[in-house]
């Protein structure tokens, strides 16, 4: 029994720190999404139940907010990660061949993981700058464009460019779990297989693709979630807008409860989110489960 | 220096019991074998001793000190483990001086006692070389030589030469009996080798499922094994095992398997007599089984001890051999000379020496009589 | 796949790809330095001018003017803020979730697995959830436009993973290392401090760096728990700073760089713990 008492003092520290930022808020918040409390207007927390989750739900004022936040987000998500897990793999695969200097590459893949991502936005909203922007300056020398163009002015403009940005970004750490686990692969099973008469393509998707699945179905869900969580990037290069064309889940509940002050409604908003968010963690759970049991 | 005395010693782990009231005197200067199978608990008796477990019930005694809620470094204990447990962050002095820096020992001290141990091992030159630069035989000596260093009361080892090739292992044997003559002091040794245990031991406990099947000195335990799972332990090629009837045959008390007959030797009959007409478990090794010559056939079935046997495999191992042979559908393990090895299929004629046979009781396993005269195995 | 064939897709593919590569992963980063060392009026009228003029005006006025009103006094201030809280979130993180990850490495409790797969769930909560509730929270104790509240927060973020990567390194050094050590004189915790802890420091590298770069990236949290200097950190400082110089844009790179340079050279030096505390955590799942 001392043993067990002794690891409980060890961890008991990690507990209450987890407890108090995530546990507790986590309760908080659920109370907090059945009252009603908007800080101009009504100032205390009064209960009401379900009420805001019926906004959410049937009042046409809210629930269409709701769900083009939530259609927005999903775009985002679906479109990024799988163009991150393009591009990763890519350049993971580019990576795990021998060539000189490749530790030099290797270490260059790091920066942008390593830039804010405030900053990170800050640059590519220079970039693309309409009137001082380097990109409109480029396209505009090499003849591909006539006029400099508002890039984040459109909706389909600045969610593309907040797309790119933040694909930009997690590239690094798709290509580091890809890369790590292409570098276990043994290399008498490519000789193999070109033994067998398998050509380069053919080797791709037979041998390395198949191999890879565990990390890249850790990749996608570790990345899924994120990439639904997103705020940063889009609160500094597009604010949510132009007309809440980039207002993707996090922004919306943000601007609610810090700039609309609608903290009750907003808490309750971010309470779906949550259990969407868990339950993507179940879906890839079981996802999990039963590759291992394959 | 001094003896170990465990009373009632019991380790749980949840509900499976390692070790199961395990009492024990080992003297002062003894070296003890614990041999077992894997599992058997004799690594967990092994850690009790050492402290390093904590214990479900029962008492040890380091000495005539209670050690029950000492802990492992005050002892007086030192270990030498499987795996060797050298810090690889510290080159070998340090490895052998960190317990006496410990005891902040003096420099000169700790000095003189490393220099000693090292000259004792022959690890002198490696001194300031790193763990991970030696070999497993030097690593094995470096481990040795930091539990010497300490000058314990008790010598702990698990299992210390497994992980070491055969020449090696050999090698080491005799460097670590060499040893324990040397400093006189208690060693306990755990190993699953019995070829290691008969070898160094002064006295051998064998363990199983947490319990003590025996315990004795190596001639005791090769030539009186206590029961069926001791008997088939001890010895290699292991003791053939034939089940069978007590009957009387022709005045006699024999042995009956039912292809084959055993007359009794007069000191097993002594002992054995009141299990007449019962089922018995009869055990033979393999080098008290006589294969006789092919003209000797006339004998076969004759009731004398006698019995046909069909070869199915034929193992020359140099200056012995044995051959696998099938009795009425039982496989025995017969040593036979080198020089006139029958061939496969061949059918030979054996002669199983009655007097050594070693009767067990089929439902407690235990040994009804030993073998009164056994040749001793080669060592 | 080995580098075995050299065929002649391979010859040109290869060198595209890593020019691309490279050109990916550099240029935005590249465009920051540049423009932090070129006049505004290059940049204005003509960004790609040749020969360039380089200046280092931007960042001196970044460091060497006084309350001139461009806000370089409240920048600075906000370096030693993020310095501060990243540090201190750090060595309270690793403390922490070292201990914690020997208590799960080492030692036998109930609950364990519940326990460790609910601490790992925990990290994928969205901020958004616990943001409001910690606002409310932060205000009722003070803490609000503190240090403390940040290091709070972060240090929970960064605890399951540190734990997490701590066990795993603890979970590799033999058992008979410490007990080994325990029988030549150690407490259990002298056992710790002696053999397990220096044969671990790869891994505190690694989750003293995720933990520190995860830190000094974030802004969700900062910018909602601080609103004066006293406890702003780089990244509001930085937004706050680039909106106010809106056409500035060297000066506005000359922050970029000024916040960037630190998490830069640390990813690009200590490189190898990242990916290793990457991978340690992530593709074992």
């Amino acid at each position: 029994m001392r043993e067990a008492n002794l690891a409980y003092l060890f961890i008991a520290p990690t507990l209450v720190i987890v407890g108090l930022v995530f546990i507790w808020p986590l309760l908080y918040s659920l109370w907090l999404s059945f009252n009603r409390l908007n800080l101009g207007v009504s100032p205390n927390p009064t209960w009401v139940w379900l009420h805001n989750y019926a906004l959410i739900f049937t009042d046409p004022a809210f629930s269409t907010d709701v769900w083009n936040t939530t259609v927005r987000t999903v775009i985002f998500t679906v479109i990024s990660v799988p163009a991150e897990l393009i591009i990763g793999l890519a350049f993971a695969l580019l990576l795990n061949e021998e060539f000189r200097g490749r530790t030099f590459f290797r270490s260059v893949m790091i920066v942008p993981y390593a830039m804010l991502t405030i900053s990170n936005g800050l640059v590519w909203s220079y970039i693309l700058d309409p009137t001082y922007g380097v990109l409109n300056v480029i396209l505009q020398r090499w003849g591909l464009i006539s006029n400099f163009q508002n890039w984040l002015g459109t909706p389909v403009g600045a969610m593309g460019w907040v797309i790119a940005a933040d694909v930009w970004k997690t590239v690094p750490f798709m290509i580091i779990i890809l890369l790590a686990s292409l570098q276990t692969f043994p290399t008498n099973i490519y000789k193999a297989a070109e033994v067998d008469g398998a050509g380069t393509i053919q080797r791709f998707w037979r041998v390395t693709l198949p191999m890879l699945r565990p990390a890249i179905l850790i990749a996608l869900v570790l990345r899924t979630l994120g990439a639904f969580r997103v705020y940063d990037i889009i609160y500094v290069l597009t604010g949510g807008g132009p007309a809440d064309a980039t207002n993707v889940l996090s922004y919306y509940i943000y601007a609610q409860a810090f700039i609309d002050f609608h903290i009750g409604y907003a808490s309750a908003v971010a309470y779906l989110t949550t259990i969407a968010m868990v339950l993507i963690i179940i879906v890839y759970l079981i996802i999990l489960r039963s590759e291992s049991a394959a | 220096m001094a003896g170990v005395t465990l009373k009632h010693l019991t380790k749980r782990f949840g509900k499976v019991v390692a070790v199961n009231d395990v009492s024990l005197e080992i003297e002062d200067g003894e070296f003890i074998i614990l041999l077992g199978p894997s599992g058997c608990g004799k690594s967990t008796l092994l850690y009790s001793i050492a402290g390093l477990e904590d214990i479900s019930d029962g008492e040890i005694y380091i000495g005539d000190r209670l050690m029950n809620r000492v802990p492992p470094k005050a002892r007086n204990i030192a270990m030498v483990f499987q795996d060797y447990a050298l810090y690889p962050h510290m080159n070998v002095y340090d490895n052998m001086a960190f317990g006496l820096k410990l005891r902040r020992a003096s420099k000169e001290e700790i000095d003189r006692r490393v220099h000693e141990a090292a000259a004792l091992l022959g690890i002198e030159h490696l001194l300031e070389r790193r763990p991970r630069e030696l070999s497993g035989g030097q690593r094995q000596r470096v481990a040795l030589g930091r539990a010497i260093v300490r000058e314990p009361d008790v010598f702990l080892m698990d299992e210390p030469l497994s992980n070491l090739d055969a020449i090696l292992r050999v090698q080491m044997r005799a460097e670590i009996s060499k040893l324990h003559s040397r400093l006189k002091t208690t060693f306990i040794y755990v190993t699953h080798d019995q070829i290691e245990a008969m070898t160094m031991g002064d006295r051998i406990v064998i363990l199983r499922d947490g319990l003590i099947q025996q315990v004795g000195t190596p001639e005791e335990v090769y030539a009186n094994p206590a029961n069926v799972f001791v008997a088939g332990f001890i010895g290699t090629p292991s003791m053939n095992m034939m089940q069978g009837h007590l009957t009387r045959h022709d005045g006699a008390l024999t042995f009956d398997a039912g292809s084959f007959r055993v007359p009794l030797g007069t000191a097993a009959v002594e002992r054995a007599t009141h299990y007449e007409g019962r089922p018995v478990i009869a055990g033979v090794r393999p080098s008290a089984i006589q294969a006789l010559p092919r003209g000797a056939a006339g004998d076969v079935a004759a009731g004398a001890g006698i019995v046909a046997a069909r070869v199915d495999v034929v193992e020359p191992m140099g200056d012995v051999a044995y051959i696998f042979v099938d009795v009425g559908g039982q496989s025995f393990t017969v040593r036979v000379d080198p020089l006139s090895l029958p061939r496969v299929g061949d059918v030979v004629p054996l002669r199983i020496d009655g007097s050594a046979l070693h009767l067990f009781d089929p439902e407690s396993q235990r040994a009804i009589s030993g073998a009164v005269r056994e040749p001793v195995a080669a060592r | 796949m080995s580098g075995h064939r050299h065929g002649l897709l391979r010859r040109i593919l290869f060198p595209l790809g890593v020019a691309f590569f490279t050109v990916f992963s550099l240029a935005p980063f590249v465009w920051m330095v540049y423009a932090s060392f070129v006049p505004k009026s290059q940049l204005l009228s003509d960004p790609f001018a040749l020969p360039p003029q380089f200046t280092i005006n931007n960042y001196y006025r970044l460091f060497a003017s006084a309350n001139d009103g461009i806000g370089a006094d409240n920048f600075r201030h906000a370096i030693i803020n993020s310095l501060g809280v990243c540090a201190v979130t750090t060595l309270i993180s690793l403390l922490i979730g070292s201990i914690g990850g020997y208590a799960f490495a080492r030692l036998r409790f109930g609950g364990k697995n519940a326990l460790l797969l609910f601490l790992l769930a925990i990290q994928f909560l969205p901020s958004v959830t616990v943001i409001i509730p910690m606002y409310r929270m932060g205000s009722a104790v003070h803490l609000l436009n503190t240090w403390w509240i940040l290091i709070f927060a972060y240090t929970s973020f960064a605890l399951p993973f540190t734990l997490w990567i701590m066990r795993g390194y603890f979970e590799s050094i033999p058992r008979s290392l410490e007990n080994a050590a325990r029988v030549d004189g150690c407490s259990r915790f002298g056992a710790f401090l002696r053999v397990v802890l220096p044969l671990s420091a790869p891994g505190f590298a690694a989750t003293a760096i995720f933990t520190f770069l995860n830190a000094w990236d974030e802004f969700f949290f900062a910018l909602i728990f601080t609103n004066n200097y006293a406890a702003k950190t780089l990244p509001v400082a930085l937004s706050e700073f680039t909106s106010r110089h809106t056409i500035d844009f060297g000066l506005q790179m000359s922050g970029g760089v000024v916040a960037n340079i630190l998490p830069v050279v640390i990813a690009l030096s200590m490189q190898r713990y990242i990916v290793r505390g990457l991978t340690a955590g992530g593709v074992k799942g």
